[in-house]
C-alpha cells in the first residue's frame, strides 16, 4: 500500500504534466470538437484598422458557415517577433508581408546592406504567389506594381498614408483671418498671427520622439527637388548633409520645434489627436492615419490637411508625400490557403474595401473610392500618379554609419527632443557620421 | 545523489526526482544561452527559411566600428551610471528605512507594507503611474513645479529624463531590498546592542559597529542582486521614455535590436557584450564584499 504522501506527489506530477500539455495547445486550423474551420489572421495593433478588419471578419463568417476567423494583433516592436514566431510555427494564414513601402529592392548605388525583411522572405519562398487572383485587378496598377517581386504579386495592399502634411483647425484659421500657407514665409506669418493672439501654433507628441520626424520629412520634400537623387548623391558622395539645403532643413525644423506647444517634448503621441481636436493648438504636423482619431475625439470639428510649406517657393510645396501602408499576404506554410484567398477576395471587393479604407483613414489603393471629406480635399495636393514617396521611403540607411546619420536628418538630436541647438554644427556631425559609414563599408 | 543506496531504485530515484527540473533548466536556460553565443557569430535573422551564414567576429566588429563605437560606449557608460547610482542609493536608503522600521516605531509593519507596495505593482503599472505623475501638462509634478514658478517637460527633457528613471527604479525596487535588510536586522541578537549600550555606544556607534557588521551578508546579497538587476534593466526605461539616445542602456539596446529588427545575430553579439560586463562586475563585487564580510 503506497503512502498518501507518495500518491499525492505522483498525483500532482500527473496534473502538472496534463496542464502543461494542455497549455501547449493543439492545432486549431481545422476541426476541433466543434468541427469549425479556423482562419488565423495576424496584423499589428491599430484601433482603426482593427475595427475595420473585425467587420470584414464578421461578414466572412456570415458568408461561410462553419468558419471562424481568429483575428489577433500585436503592438509595437512585438509585432515583428510574434509574426516571425508564428510563421515559424506555421500558425498563421494571413499576415502582413510588407510592413511598409512595398518591394524596395536595393538600388545599385547602395553597397554592403541587406534587403528588407519582405524581400528576404520573398527570396526564401515564404509567401504564396497571388498573381493569378482576379481580385488583384480591383487595385490601382501603380500601387500593385510597387509590391511586385520578379513580376509576380504576393501582396494585397491596404492603402497609402500621407506623411508630410499639417492638420489645421479651420475655425481657428477663419477666426484669425488666416489662409492655408503656401510658402515658408506664409507659414511663419501664420505662426506669428496665432501666437500674437495667444493661440499655440503647433502641437506634437515629442515624448515618443518619432513624431518629431514628421515635419522633417516635409522639409526634405520641399528643399530637395528629387529625393531619390539625394539618396544616390549621399551614397556616391555627390551630396552632403552639410549642403545649404540640408542645413536649411535642420534650421527650419528647429524653428518648428521652437513654435510648438510648451513642453511638447514630454507629451505622449497617443494623446495628441485629441488635444488638437480640443483646440490646444491650431496646427498638428502628423500623418493622415490620425484622421479617424481626430474625428472620434471631436466629430463636429472642421479641420483640413495641407502640405508643410518648407520651401520659399510655393511650387516646391505643392505635394504631400506619403508611404505605402502594410500589405496582406498568405504564408506558404498556411494550411488554409484556399480559405485565405477567399477572405482576401472579400476584402478586395470594392464595396468592402471602401468601407475598410474610410474607417482606417488610409488613402485608397483602389480607384474610384469615395473618400471622407478631409481626404477628398487633400486630393489637390497629390500628383497625377496619386502618390509621391516620402523621404523615409526613399532613403537607404547604412548600418555602418554613426547614430546621427542612421536616419538623416537627425531630428531627435534637435532641442528640446535632443540637446543640439546649433544646426550648422549638428549638420557637420551628421555628415561626419555618414562619411564614416561610407568609409567603413566592407 | 545517494551513492550508498543499496537498491537500484535508491540509486536512480534521486535522478528521476531532479530530472524534470534539470530538463526544464537545460531546455529553457542552458541550451538557449549556449545558442546565443553561437548566434552571435552568424547573421541569423529569425525569419523562417531565410538562410544564415557564419560571419565570425563581424557582429562584434560592428559594435566597435568607427561609426558606432562612440555612441555604443556612451550606452555602456550610461548603463554603468544607472547600475551604480541605483545600487548605491537604493541600498543606503533601504538600509536606513529597514533600521528605522525595525525599531519600536508604532505602525512599523504598516509602513513596511507601504514601502513594499510598489514591488507588487509590476513594471508597466509603475511606468504608467509615473508617466501620469510626470505629465508636463497638468500632472501632479508639473503642478508642484509651477508652485515654485518653474516648469519642466520631465520625461521629455533629455537632461532630466535619465535621472527621473533612476529615481523611479529605486522607488520600485526599494521594498524588496528593505525587506532583505529587515530580515538581517531581525537576526541580530539584542544582547549585542545591550553590550554596546553598556560600553557607552551612541546610536551611530551601534549602527557602525553592531548593525552593519551583522547585516554584512544581507549587504552582500542586496548589492549583488541590485547591480546585476540594474545592469539588466530595460523595461522601466522602455515604458517611461522608449529607446531614446539620451536614456538608452545596453539591455534596452539588446531588446530594440532583437525585437525591433531582424538582426538576431547582432542582437546576440550585443547581449554577449552585456553578459561579459555583468559577469565581470558581479564577480568583482562579490569577491570584494565577501572579503569585507570577514574583515567586519
Amino acid at each position: 500500500m503506497r503512502s498518501p504522501r507518495v500518491v499525492a506527489v505522483w498525483g500532482a506530477i500527473a496534473a502538472a504534466t496534463a496542464l502543461t500539455a494542455g497549455a501547449c495547445g493543439a492545432d486549431e486550423s481545422s476541426g476541433g470538437d466543434s468541427g469549425e474551420t479556423v482562419l488565423r489572421i495576424f496584423v499589428h495593433a491599430n484601433p482603426p484598422t482593427d475595427s475595420a478588419f473585425e467587420k470584414i471578419n464578421a461578414l466572412f463568417e456570415e458568408q461561410n458557415p462553419g468558419v471562424r476567423v481568429e483575428f489577433t494583433t500585436a503592438a509595437g516592436v512585438d509585432f515583428f517577433t510574434v509574426r516571425n514566431t508564428r510563421l515559424m510555427a506555421e500558425d498563421v494564414d494571413i499576415t502582413e508581408g510588407s510592413t511598409s513601402g512595398g518591394t524596395r529592392l536595393l538600388p545599385d548605388w547602395v553597397e554592403g546592406q541587406q534587403e528588407s525583411d519582405w524581400v528576404k522572405g520573398l527570396q526564401a519562398g515564404n509567401w504564396v504567389d497571388l498573381s493569378d487572383e482576379e481580385f488583384l485587378g480591383n487595385f490601382s496598377p501603380e500601387i500593385m506594381e510597387a509590391y511586385e517581386y520578379e513580376d509576380k504579386s504576393y501582396a494585397v495592399p491596404t492603402g497609402t498614408s500621407l506623411v508630410t502634411g499639417v492638420f489645421y483647425n479651420k475655425a481657428v484659421f477663419a477666426e484669425h483671418g488666416l489662409e492655408v500657407p503656401r510658402t515658408w514665409a506664409d507659414f511663419l506669418t501664420v505662426i506669428e498671427v496665432l501666437e500674437g493672439a495667444g493661440v499655440p501654433a503647433l502641437i506634437m507628441g515629442g515624448k515618443d520622439a518619432w513624431p518629431a520626424g514628421i515635419p522633417m520629412y516635409g522639409l526634405v520634400q520641399s528643399q530637395f527637388d528629387d529625393t531619390e537623387e539625394l539618396d544616390r548623391g549621399l551614397w556616391e558622395g555627390d551630396a552632403a548633409l552639410t549642403d545649404a539645403e540640408a542645413v536649411t532643413v535642420m534650421e527650419r525644423l528647429q524653428t518648428i520645434f521652437d513654435h510648438t506647444l510648451e513642453h511638447w517634448e514630454g507629451i505622449d503621441y497617443a494623446t495628441v489627436p485629441a488635444r488638437f481636436a480640443a483646440g490646444e493648438a491650431a496646427m498638428l504636423p502628423d500623418g493622415s492615419w490620425s484622421i479617424p482619431a481626430i474625428q472620434e475625439a471631436a466629430p463636429d470639428l472642421e479641420f483640413g490637411y495641407f502640405p508643410l510649406p518648407g520651401g520659399d517657393d510655393a511650387e516646391d510645396n505643392q505635394y504631400i508625400a506619403g508611404k505605402l501602408e502594410f500589405s496582406l499576404s498568405i504564408p506558404s506554410s498556411s494550411e488554409q490557403q484556399d480559405l485565405a484567398r477567399e477572405w482576401l477576395a472579400l476584402y478586395s471587393d470594392p464595396e468592402v474595401y471602401e468601407d475598410f479604407v474610410v474607417e482606417a483613414g488610409f488613402g485608397p489603393a483602389q480607384p474610384d473610392v469615395e473618400l471622407g471629406p478631409v481626404l477628398q480635399e487633400v486630393q489637390q495636393y497629390l500628383p497625377d500618379g496619386g502618390f509621391t514617396p516620402s523621404w523615409d521611403q526613399v532613403f537607404h540607411g547604412n548600418q555602418y554609419a554613426g547614430p546621427l546619420a542612421v536616419s538623416p536628418f537627425a531630428f531627435d538630436n534637435v532641442a528640446p527632443i535632443g540637446t543640439e541647438s546649433d544646426m550648422p554644427a549638428l549638420a557637420e556631425k551628421m555628415q561626419a557620421d555618414w562619411q564614416v559609414g561610407l568609409d567603413s563599408l566592407p | 545523489m545517494n551513492p550508498f543506496a543499496t537498491s537500484r531504485v535508491g540509486r536512480v530515484g534521486p535522478w528521476l526526482g531532479i530530472a524534470p527540473g534539470l530538463l526544464l533548466f537545460l531546455t529553457f536556460a542552458l541550451i538557449p544561452a549556449v545558442a546565443v553565443v553561437g548566434m552571435s557569430f552568424t547573421d541569423i535573422s529569425g525569419m523562417p527559411n531565410v538562410p544564415w551564414t557564419w560571419v565570425g567576429l563581424d557582429n562584434y566588429r560592428r559594435f566597435f566600428s568607427a561609426g558606432s563605437v562612440a555612441a555604443n560606449l556612451d550606452v555602456v557608460n550610461r548603463t554603468l551610471i544607472f547600475a551604480l547610482s541605483v545600487t548605491i542609493i537604493l541600498n543606503v536608503l533601504a538600509l536606513l528605512l529597514a533600521v528605522l522600521l525595525s525599531g519600536r516605531l508604532r505602525g512599523a509593519a504598516l509602513y513596511r507594507s507601504i514601502v513594499f507596495m510598489p514591488v507588487v505593482l509590476g513594471v508597466t503599472i509603475v511606468g504608467l503611474i509615473w508617466s501620469l505623475v510626470f505629465n508636463p501638462t497638468g500632472g501632479p509634478a508639473a503642478s508642484l513645479w509651477s508652485s515654485f514658478g518653474s516648469s519642466s517637460s520631465f520625461l521629455g527633457d533629455p537632461k532630466l529624463a535619465f535621472t527621473l528613471i533612476i529615481f523611479v527604479q529605486i522607488w520600485a525596487a526599494i521594498g524588496t531590498t528593505m525587506m532583505i535588510y529587515h530580515a538581517g536586522l531581525m537576526a541580530i541578537p539584542s544582547d549585542l546592542y545591550e553590550a554596546a549600550r553598556v560600553d557607552g555606544a551612541n546610536a551611530w556607534h551601534k549602527l557602525r559597529h553592531v548593525t552593519i557588521p551583522m547585516v554584512a551578508p544581507a549587504i552582500t546579497a542586496n548589492m549583488v542582486i541590485s547591480i546585476v538587476g540594474s545592469l539588466q534593466t530595460y523595461q522601466i526605461i522602455y515604458v517611461l521614455t522608449g529607446d531614446r539616445p539620451t536614456t538608452s542602456v545596453l539591455a534596452l539596446k539588446v531588446f530594440s535590436i532583437g525585437f525591433g529588427t531582424s538582426e538576431q545575430g547582432y542582437a546576440a553579439a550585443v547581449s554577449m557584450i552585456q553578459f561579459v560586463l555583468v559577469a565581470v562586475i558581479a564577480l568583482v563585487l562579490l569577491s570584494y564584499l565577501r572579503r569585507r564580510e570577514t574583515q567586519l
